[in-house]
């Protein structure tokens, strides 16, 4: 009885905490006074694996709100960033007009709402001075990639995030075992697949990485080094001046479907043949899972040789008390005539790009205060703020002006010098397609079709989502057949 | 009909209370299941993109739905789920609750039940989490089978055609709910002991005992319990979420609720997500009431027993809030 | 009973008893052993327990989520009770009395039980919505109720349609009400009946995730599955730190624990003291 009793009292006040309404307890501050703020993995609070949680970009607002006082910033995190949990969780926010101000997500998936007028376009913004920044003129101009930026304009031209970092990846070897076996890093394609061999020989498994890496990094590589060749050909959209150094003759969605009903990323097309017939074979040395990320312990545990990781690996490799071998970085070897009678030996080209994008969400205009979001943006890139943040975390290099990438990222930095990829396939497509075509590539690759059913699927997803975009954009191809005919090529 | 209180009180007066008393119950239903199921059921007539427009296109999506290859291959796909995890989520729990029966010790039984019961807390996520690490290449399956020296039958089991889906149903290993054994194990308490007793004085064997008292006598938890575990299993897909991330290799895994997600919230095909979670729900009722027909028993053996109202003995399961 | 082969049949069937337990307590043990590793020593030594132990883990993922801990507590409390005696009260109508439209009714709150959950996200969301219930406790509070009350009805429904008419009949005669039958007869019967709805309704209250996700974005609403979803957020590979993350999920099981085994023994014991037989 007397149990119960003290038991009842217990329910009653676990009630009354219940009921409590949060507004009668603290009145809630007007949204308008109040910047809400996720900025991806720079969000302060974010729990790295190690060290205390980050606070460089609370210490920002801090300073920020003593500059301007009646501004408050708060931030907010995003639960799972890369499962579409959040994605739904996003959805409704922006549906209800409920999103944070800033929010940090891949520009790809902005795309398609963009038309729904749930993201700001951050062009004419981007044409002023930063007044942060000591001498900017322009904001744009304090970016050091710019081309960086570009890349994530969605289908109406205008630019809806800010890429602020880099991230680049490259090929983490075990340099005991390499050494054991009397391994070297590999010239060229051909050394790499023996060395691949090898390895297999010995019970060890060649290559793994926490990215499927047949639909994403190995085939963007891949294409990149059989098309080099021809590219300046088939690139029949004029580059952008910015483009020059880094971005030069990269592949639109557009300029895909063109060369697509030119029969190219065909059965007709023998490189693409070509190129899947070297995918396949470089897979059979991959490890056999392909869809999981538990290739940390793999190649921690010594079972995996090398594992194709990001920047962030490094800083976690450092920091591992427990790893019992030497290791390095290297990065792929080009593709010469020895492999393929396409391998002209074309530098594989760098995968990679901008980490964190930063989008303006709807909220700043409903809540009216967009000139302040902005402001707080132009503040948190000016150089002396960013590095705080960069270097704080050690895991992507700057897209800053005037920003010190970390000394630890600096063999990183050096592949990032190479040209990026011509394509990234699958961040081309809308979700749909994407999504189609990862299915079929993950099963011709897990041994479920053919070769030549896959690239028949393939064709069938490609004239697909060309009938889709056409129908959608009005798409007319007049400029590019101009080009076409002069460049003169055809699909062999 | 029945004689509530005295005979003076009017129909409306005697009726009135109980309609007062399930009020609440219905109002909040209203608000909170049936006018979202409604729409929900409404927006499967149209092409709806959330935040979008809407356009009417009557059964249109119904009509792609059944000619569209992927959901046909989803629903093969969670009819061998359905049926391996009916089978072994019955059984097992069955055989289970058997073994703690037959322990006639009070405290160690008690102990027992409360034991399998206690898995419930784990949250599920750490158990697919802990199956993610046991079938990735660092795994101990892929391990054991490379001391065992049977490299030729290492698969990457999730990324396979021929393991993933197979590798998506053995997460349930080894089949002990809890929840099922606990109702086994209460029907089994239900069942007099005199007829047990009886049956012990025949020199009835374990197996015949279980044969001939137990099982149809549990026909009445059996029933509950089907009914129980497809709905959960047909509407669930957290599981492949997981576990495969898309329902792949290619579409090898892929099960309604899942492509019914990815319409929904990745391709901003609402309506035809609505129109796939119209099919489902109209499957499960369909199987309820089949399930209804083919298992009816009778497991009124308490004589006393007397029905008064008509019997509405409908065994489902409430889906997840 | 002393005959060999008996004999032989339970120490077999303890045996086998005692495997299924193993098996079944493999991911409970894994939850736990893992919760005291550091990152590093994870991903290098995944199988055993490792030294030095990270208490450190608790400590840190405790101070994060205690306040996410107090929300969710409330939250199932207040629920459980709302969806027991709802769930108590009309199954106790419908299965003793006779209304118009019973049958119909009957079936309406059945058949709920059949919606994919997932069909009425998007739809409930913008209820919720239009009612300004969001970033409240009510809009975790009250779709619960309504939600969890249907299987709650249905468990009490046929508890009370197995009762028989005799218990009502000296009531009845007396003059009760309708309530005063619900209280003083039906109530006080149901109490195993109780144990499991509070148990089944708790696991899936507690542990929800979507829902909280979608309406809450307070800090000061948050509940724990979503709070320890963020603070482990990973944003890079290789580096999700398991052990704080189960670390959470340990922490998040224990209040439920509590009720468990406390509820448990009161389903358990009303079992075994025959409330449902006869």
């Amino acid at each position: 009885m007397q149990r119960r009793q003290s038991l009842r009292w217990f329910f009653l006040l676990l009630l009354a905490i219940a009921c409590r309404s949060p507004e009668t307890e603290r009145p809630r501050l007007s949204r308008n006074q109040t910047l809400l703020v996720n900025l991806g993995v720079y969000t302060p609070g974010t729990q790295l694996p190690f060290g205390e949680p980050l606070r460089a970009a609370a210490d920002l607002a801090d300073d920020y709100c003593r500059l301007h006082p009646g501004v408050s910033i708060r931030f907010v995190q995003l639960a799972n960033v890369s499962g579409s949990q959040e994605g739904e969780w996003l959805k409704t926010q922006l549906v209800g007009g409920m999103a944070p101000d800033i929010i940090a997500q891949n520009a790809e998936i902005a795309w398609p709402d963009v038309d729904k007028g749930w993201y700001i376009p951050l062009d004419d913004y981007l044409q002023q001075p930063n007044p942060y920044a000591a001498g900017n003129r322009r904001w744009f101009d304090l970016f050091e990639n710019q081309a960086l930026l570009d890349a994530k304009r969605a289908a109406d031209g205008r630019l809806y995030c800010l890429s602020i970092d880099v991230v680049e990846t490259g090929i983490f070897y075990n340099k005991t075992l390499f050494k054991e076996l009397g391994l070297h890093i590999p010239e060229t394609w051909a050394e790499y697949i023996r060395l691949l061999g090898v390895l297999q020989q010995n019970g060890y498994t060649g290559l793994t990485s926490p990215i499927n890496l047949g639909s994403d990094w190995g085939q963007d590589v891949l294409f990149d080094m059989l098309y080099y060749p021809i590219i300046a050909h088939l690139d029949v959209e004029p580059s952008r001046e910015n483009q020059r150094q880094y971005l030069s003759h990269y592949l639109t969605a557009k300029e895909v479907v063109f060369l697509f009903q030119k029969g190219y990323f065909t059965r007709r097309d023998s490189r693409w043949a070509e190129m899947h017939r070297l995918l396949k074979e470089w897979r059979s040395y991959w490890g056999k899972e392909l869809k999981y990320s538990d290739t940390s312990r793999f190649f921690l545990t010594r079972r995996a040789a090398t594992v194709w990781e990001g920047s962030w690996f490094a800083r976690r490799l450092f920091l591992d008390p427990y790893i019992d071998f030497e290791w390095g970085i290297f990065y792929l070897p080009p593709i010469t005539a020895e492999s393929t009678p396409y391998g002209e030996g074309a530098e594989a080209s760098v995968i990679g790009g901008s980490a964190v994008q930063l989008h303006v969400t709807e909220s700043a205009r409903l809540y009216d205060h967009l000139d302040t979001t902005i402001d707080f943006l132009q503040f948190l890139t000016a150089p002396q703020n960013f590095s705080r943040i960069i270097d704080e975390t050690l895991l992507f290099l700057p897209n800053i002006r005037g920003v010190e990438s970390p000394p630890e990222l600096n063999t990183i930095r050096d592949i990032f010098t190479r040209r990026y990829c011509a394509i990234k396939w699958l961040e081309t497509f809308d979700a749909k397609t994407k999504a189609r075509w990862r299915r079929m590539l993950d099963l011709f690759l897990n041994d479920g079709i053919s070769q030549q059913d896959y690239l028949a699927h393939l064709e069938t997803i490609f004239s697909d989502y060309a009938d889709e975009q056409i129908a959608k954009y009005k798409w007319t191809f007049d400029d590019y057949e101009k080009i076409w005919r002069k460049n003169g090529l055809q699909v062999e | 009909m029945k004689k509530y209180g005295g005979k003076t009180v009017s129909r409306w007066n005697r009726v009135a209370p109980l309609y007062g008393l399930i009020l609440p119950t219905f109002v909040l239903l209203l608000v909170f299941n049936y006018y979202p199921a409604f729409l929900a059921f409404f927006r499967s007539l149209y092409e709806w993109d959330v935040g979008g427009k809407a356009v009417f296109v009557g059964l249109g999506n119904f009509y792609e739905l059944f000619a569209d290859p992927i959901f046909r291959k989803s629903a093969i796909n969670i009819g061998k789920l359905v049926l391996f995890i009916m089978v072994v989520n019955l059984t097992v729990p069955l055989l289970v609750a058997e073994l703690i029966f037959m322990i006639r010790s009070e405290r160690v039984n008690y102990a027992l039940r409360v034991l399998f019961a206690l898995p419930m807390l784990i949250p599920p996520i750490v158990i697919w989490v802990l199956w993610k690490f046991i079938y990735s290449d660092a795994g101990i399956l892929t391990v054991l089978l490379e001391t065992l020296g049977k490299p030729e039958w290492i698969y990457g089991w999730l990324s396979h055609p021929k393991t993933a889906l197979a590798a998506v149903a053995f997460t349930g290993f080894p089949f002990a709910v809890g929840f099922n054994i606990l109702v086994y194990y209460t029907g089994l308490t239900q069942i007099p002991r005199s007829i047990l007793e009886s049956a012990h004085l025949d020199g009835a064997g374990p197996w015949q005992v279980f044969r001939h008292i137990h099982l149809p006598l549990l026909r009445g938890s059996i029933k509950l319990l089907s009914v129980l575990t497809l709905i959960a299993v047909l509407q669930g897909f957290e599981s492949v979420y997981v576990l495969t991330g898309d329902g792949g290799p290619g579409y090898e895994t892929i099960v309604p609720g899942l492509y019914m997600f990815f319409n929904g919230f990745t391709y901003n095909r609402m309506g035809y997500a609505c129109a796939i979670g119209v099919v489902l729900f109209t499957v499960m009722l369909l199987f309820t009431l089949v399930n209804q027909r083919l298992l009816r028993c009778d497991t009124d053996y308490t004589p006393e027993k007397k029905r008064r109202r008509p019997a509405l003995k409908l065994r489902v399961h409430q889906p997840r809030v | 009973m002393d005959k060999p082969t008996d004999r032989l049949l339970r120490s077999f069937s303890y045996l086998l008893l005692g495997i299924f337990l193993l098996l079944t307590f493999y991911p409970l043990w894994f939850m736990i052993m893992t919760s005291f590793k550091s990152l590093f020593q994870f991903y290098h030594n995944f199988w055993w327990p490792t030294r030095p132990l990270h208490l450190d883990n608790y400590t840190r993922v405790f101070k994060l989520i205690y306040p996410y801990i107090l929300n969710s507590v409330g939250v199932t409390v207040v629920s459980v009770a709302g969806i027991v005696f709802l769930g108590a009260l009309s199954g106790f109508v419908f299965a003793r009395f006779d209304f118009p439209g019973r049958r119909i009714l009957f079936y309406g709150i059945i058949g709920l039980m059949m919606l994919p959950w997932i069909l009425t996200l998007v739809p409930a969301f913008m209820v919720v919505k239009q009612l300004g219930l969001i970033d409240t406790y009510w809009v975790l509070i009250l779709p619960y109720i309504s939600g969890g009350q249907v299987l709650s009805f249905y468990l009490f429904y046929n508890f009370f349609e197995s009762l028989p008419e005799e218990l009502f009949e000296s009531a009845r005669l007396d003059g009760a009400g309708v309530f005063q039958q619900f209280r003083h007869i039906g109530a006080a019967l149901s109490r195993p009946v109780i144990g499991l709805v509070a148990i089944v309704s708790s696991l899936s209250v507690w542990n929800n995730f979507i829902w909280p996700l979608v309406t809450t974005s307070d800090e000061r609403l948050t509940v724990l599955t979503v709070g320890v979803m963020r603070f482990s957020t990973a944003y890079t590979s290789g580096s999700i730190d398991y052990g704080q993350l189960f670390a959470g999920y340990t922490i998040a099981a224990l209040p439920l624990l509590v009720l468990f085994l406390f509820a448990t023994r009161q389903f358990m014991r009303g079992l075994t003291a025959g409330a449902l037989k006869e």
